[in-house]
């Protein structure tokens, strides 16, 4: 058994005293910023990524990524609780969870997400493992039509399964594939959109994008919300489900596991489409349907294991095509390049250290998630309870440290906050920022391999679509296109997305 | 006349970003397909945002949708805080740095509140110092003397 090798080798990276105390150090960050409204996983990314620097690829990864699902389970304590969502793939959650914890479930209802999310990890993380190598070794055989092709279609997709507006998210791909041109052109290394500023010459760090698109705009859109955030404390007794509530929820998480990794492959898709996509289906499933949205334990059970199915499978079109579909995922990218890791197919092959020591700490870090974070939910309520006023200054100043480690200039901190002035204009326009990190990130190597195989195609087109494989993105693309744009089907679109 | 303020404004965000790409890169060369110049694909760009943007304007003409959003400038502070913190930084220091940071970003909520900035001073000063310049060891200057 080759994989179980595999496995075998990854817990063997995994475990050294470090990576577990990175990893732990990551699912509990993870978990903290999941509980926060307001503070996200992209944000937390951009925020640490500099200091990863000092550690090992590996190491680092194995933290980056724990912060990622570790957000996941913190979510939906927060959305069991107080009833908003933490993190915005617990929305959904706050439907019946809230009722649940209103009729004094509580305990029950993060007891089960907790336990749904562990079951979706164990599986997704499984799925990873078995099917990213076969998948990279297709990749490897990519060329630049293929992989030009690869990128429409997971911008395309990004733009048709995320929510609001089709063309304005087009718009925003386009913008950010514009921003990633400023810097040296890649073949002939002139400067390009730089405005003779020097700072700009090595392009703009995607640290500095993402922190301000995702962390300063954020701040600024939630003190322009004037609303007070509601917190309160509840007490939470009887962690455990019940034997029939085990029972109920088998189905659920399993249907809920299986959506969510599909759909976290998907470019765009990730744990928020999946948890949506669960909840709908629960409710079409069920034999009763009215149970939902008062406190039906299905509806809390089956988005949790979906969202932390679709945090764990995001990884596979990162680990194997070095193609990042959600934005936390575009900051992974980041942090691979940043350590000298060329995402791509290659890493499954050539880094077996890094690839199968993530998978392993990645079920790891599910399993230190449930064990520790069941007992200590109670400190993760007080935390609810700090005033918003109060945690803002300090997310500032920690994206100012982040941003300073990067290169130690005054200059990323002023492009930091322009990025986030951008960013809150763009929110408030109804713009989503997650398609320009997309096209930011992807911009770069779009326009390499879209180059290249012009060149050898002698400047003919016809050769995207005489590939085949690059004919079947570019028709794929083509056909989500088509699918939204159909009426119907737009409809379908915004029903799920306003559950 | 405009039925969706906030996509027509959208629109010619885009619209306008686009004419600046083109613009700025008028001087580029552009080159051909089968062998593209570094202008070649910022061009494909700033057209493709001009058509998006007046697409989105268009459509707001005749679909009705959101009004036009209202700005607001005191939740800007924090962004003018972030620049404060980055130009005080290097000549003084983390303590200064990070107090002026506080005091501006505080602004930035409905009225300044002097209790808080005095308590998230003695909680975040010490906690930086000790997290990222004693524990992480970042080169960071501590004091305006340091």
């Amino acid at each position: 058994m080759e994989l179980l090798a595999n496995l075998t080798h990854g817990f063997d990276v995994a475990v050294t005293p470090i990576n577990l105390l990175y990893c732990l150090f990551g699912v509990t960050l993870g978990t903290l910023i999941g509980v926060l409204p307001g503070i996200g996983p992209a944000a937390t990314l951009a925020m640490l990524l500099p200091m990863t620097f000092s550690l090992s690829p590996i190491t680092s990864l194995i933290m980056l990524a724990g912060i990622y699902y570790g957000s996941q389970y913190g979510g939906s304590t927060t959305a069991i609780l107080v009833n908003l969502p933490g993190e915005a793939s617990s929305a959904v959650t706050t439907l019946d969870g809230y009722q649940m914890a209103r009729q004094g479930r509580a305990g029950a209802a993060l007891g089960v997400a907790a336990i749904g999310s562990f079951v979706a990890g164990t599986v997704a993380t499984l799925l990873l493992a078995v099917f990213a190598p076969p998948l990279s070794k297709v990749a490897l055989s990519f060329g630049s039509p293929e992989y030009f092709s690869l990128m429409v279609f997971g911008l395309i997709g990004a733009v048709v399964l995320a929510s609001g507006s089709l063309l304005k998210a087009i718009g925003m791909v386009l913008l950010g594939l514009a921003t990633g041109l400023v810097g040296p052109d890649i073949e002939t290394g002139n400067q390009r959109f730089t405005f003779g500023a020097e700072n700009l010459y090595d392009g703009i760090n995607v640290v500095i994008v993402a922190m301000g698109l995702f962390a300063f705009a954020e701040i600024v859109l939630n003190l322009d919300h004037t609303e007070e955030r509601r917190s309160y404390t509840k007490d939470v007794h009887g962690l455990l489900p019940s034997l029939e509530d085990l029972r109920r929820i088998v189905n659920p998480v399993l249907r809920g596991t299986t959506i969510g990794s599909f759909l976290g492959v998907l470019p765009g898709g990730g744990p928020l489409l999946a948890a949506f996509a669960a909840y709908t289906v629960e409710k079409k499933v069920a034999s009763d349907p009215s149970r939902f949205g008062r406190g039906a334990i299905e509806g809390a059970a089956a988005p949790e294991s979906a969202n932390n199915a679709g945090a764990q499978t995001s990884f596979i079109p990162l680990l194997t095509l070095g193609i990042p579909t959600t934005a936390t995922m575009a900051l992974m990218l980041g942090a691979m390049t940043m350590q000298g890791i060329n995402p791509g197919p290659q890493v499954v092959s050539k880094s077996p250290d890094l690839f199968w020591g993530m998978i392993a700490s990645m079920w790891l870090g599910n399993a230190m998630l449930v064990v520790l974070n069941l007992p200590m939910i109670g400190i993760w309520v007080r935390l609810l309870t700090v005033p918003y006023r109060l945690l803002y200054p300090a997310i500032l100043l920690f994206c100012c440290i982040g941003l300073t480690s990067l290169d130690n200039r005054a200059f990323d901190l002023y492009l930091g906050a322009a990025f986030g002035f951008a960013g809150y204009v763009l929110l408030k326009l109804g713009c989503e920022p997650a398609p320009f990190l997309l096209g930011f990130i992807l911009g770069p190597s779009m326009e390499e391999n879209l180059r290249r195989a012009l060149v050898l195609s002698r400047g003919d087109f016809a050769v995207l679509v005489e590939q085949p494989i690059s004919a079947a993105f570019l028709l794929a693309a083509a056909a989500l296109l088509v699918a939204v744009i159909v009426p119907a089907v737009r409809k379908r679109r915004e029903e799920a997305f306003h559950e | 006349m405009i039925k969706a303020p906030q996509d027509f404004w959208a629109g010619l965000l885009f619209v306008a970003a686009g004419l600046f790409v083109l613009i700025a890169g008028r001087d580029y060369p552009v080159g051909t397909a089968s062998r593209m110049a570094i202008g070649y694909f910022p061009n494909v760009l700033g057209w493709a945002l001009c058509v998006i943007g007046g697409l989105i304007a268009i459509r707001a003409l005749m679909v009705h949708g959101a009004s036009a959003p209202r700005f607001a400038l005191r939740p800007l502070l924090p962004l003018v805080a972030v620049a404060a913190f980055g130009c005080l930084l290097q000549p003084a220091g983390l303590v200064v740095a990070t107090i002026a940071l506080i005091v501006v970003s505080n602004f930035g909520s409905d009225r300044f509140r002097p209790l808080d900035a005095l308590g998230l001073t003695l909680v975040l000063v010490p906690f930086n110092w000790i997290v990222f310049v004693w524990a992480l060891g970042l080169p960071l200057p501590v004091f305006p003397w340091t």
